[in-house]
């Protein structure tokens, strides 16, 4: 297998996991929106419900940037600065993966502490970890692809 | 012309304005502070929550998850808005979800986490 299919491979699989973390997102404030359901009908107000609020309105820009992710990451594939959206994706899953540590140890604005780690969250933090993981390997496919091809032109410069 | 007596009588139009802003002031305080101090004065609503969570362990373990739900429902709008509690009511939250989720001994753990943050207060 050469470079370009090994790039090609990792792009494919790095926006189906993207996409995964979308959908798993949208789970998530799914069920946000059925607790905030059954919190208004037991006659809840205030705090609980504008806290459930900000959580579903959360989730659900989390897996629409998500699904822009991958759109980018996709598109990007002959640009030249194709490196971005994979920096754009290790960092915005770094920092969900740190603001779900805090918000089950220290506490986070408007939340506060959570003491229930769910599946749906383990999974997110998988995906999120697979992210990071192909999105750092298609940066240094691409890295060593551009040092292959500096190489080449100098090899045929000398040669000419 | 109410603008010419306004004007002909500047002490009694602050006066007026002083006494607008001050009630104001006590209204918004007092909505505010409403759901707490119902709370904070009501000695009988920790018990009360304390027999929801009770009501919702026994369901959770006879399998009636629906009625553990609406038991911790209840136990979790009793506690809202009294911060000395809130380590309880999360716990109450967090049963729910582990109850959502399948998670029973999840859901049992976290509503007698909730118990025992009432009785510490």
């Amino acid at each position: 297998m050469n470079k370009n299919q090994r790039t090609t491979i990792i792009i494919y699989s790095l926006s189906a996991v993207l996409v995964a973390s979308g959908i798993a997102y949208l789970l998530v404030a799914n069920g946000e929106y059925s607790d905030y359901k059954d919190l208004a009908d037991v006659g809840m107000k205030g705090n609980e419900i504008a806290e459930k609020q900000f959580e579903i309105s959360f989730f659900i820009v989390a897996a629409a940037v998500y699904f822009g992710l991958c759109t980018w990451v996709l598109k990007s594939r002959n640009s030249r600065r194709r490196k971005v959206p994979y920096i754009a994706s290790i960092a915005i899953s770094a920092f969900l993966i740190v603001a779900y540590i805090a918000s089950r140890t220290v506490g986070v604005p408007i939340v506060g502490v959570e003491y229930y780690v769910g599946r749906l969250d383990i999974l997110t933090k998988i995906l999120q970890g697979i992210v990071i993981g192909l999105s750092c390997v298609a940066i240094i496919n691409m890295k060593k692809q551009q040092s292959i091809a500096a190489e080449n032109r100098s090899s045929i410069r000398t040669n000419n | 012309m109410k603008s010419t007596k306004i004007m002909s009588n500047p002490r009694r139009s602050v006066m007026e304005l002083v006494l607008v802003i001050a009630a104001t002031t006590v209204i918004i305080l007092g909505a505010s502070n409403g759901h707490a101090s119902f709370a904070q004065a009501n000695p009988n609503n920790s018990a009360g929550v304390a027999k929801n969570i009770d009501a919702g362990i026994s369901a959770i373990k006879n399998g009636d998850n629906n009625a553990a739900k609406k038991s911790l429902l209840q136990a979790e709008s009793a506690l809202e808005g009294n911060p000395k509690l809130s380590t309880a009511e999360k716990h109450v939250e967090s049963s729910l979800q582990a109850l959502k989720d399948g998670d029973t001994n999840g859901a049992i753990n976290h509503a007698q986490e909730a118990k025992s943050g009432l009785s510490s207060v």
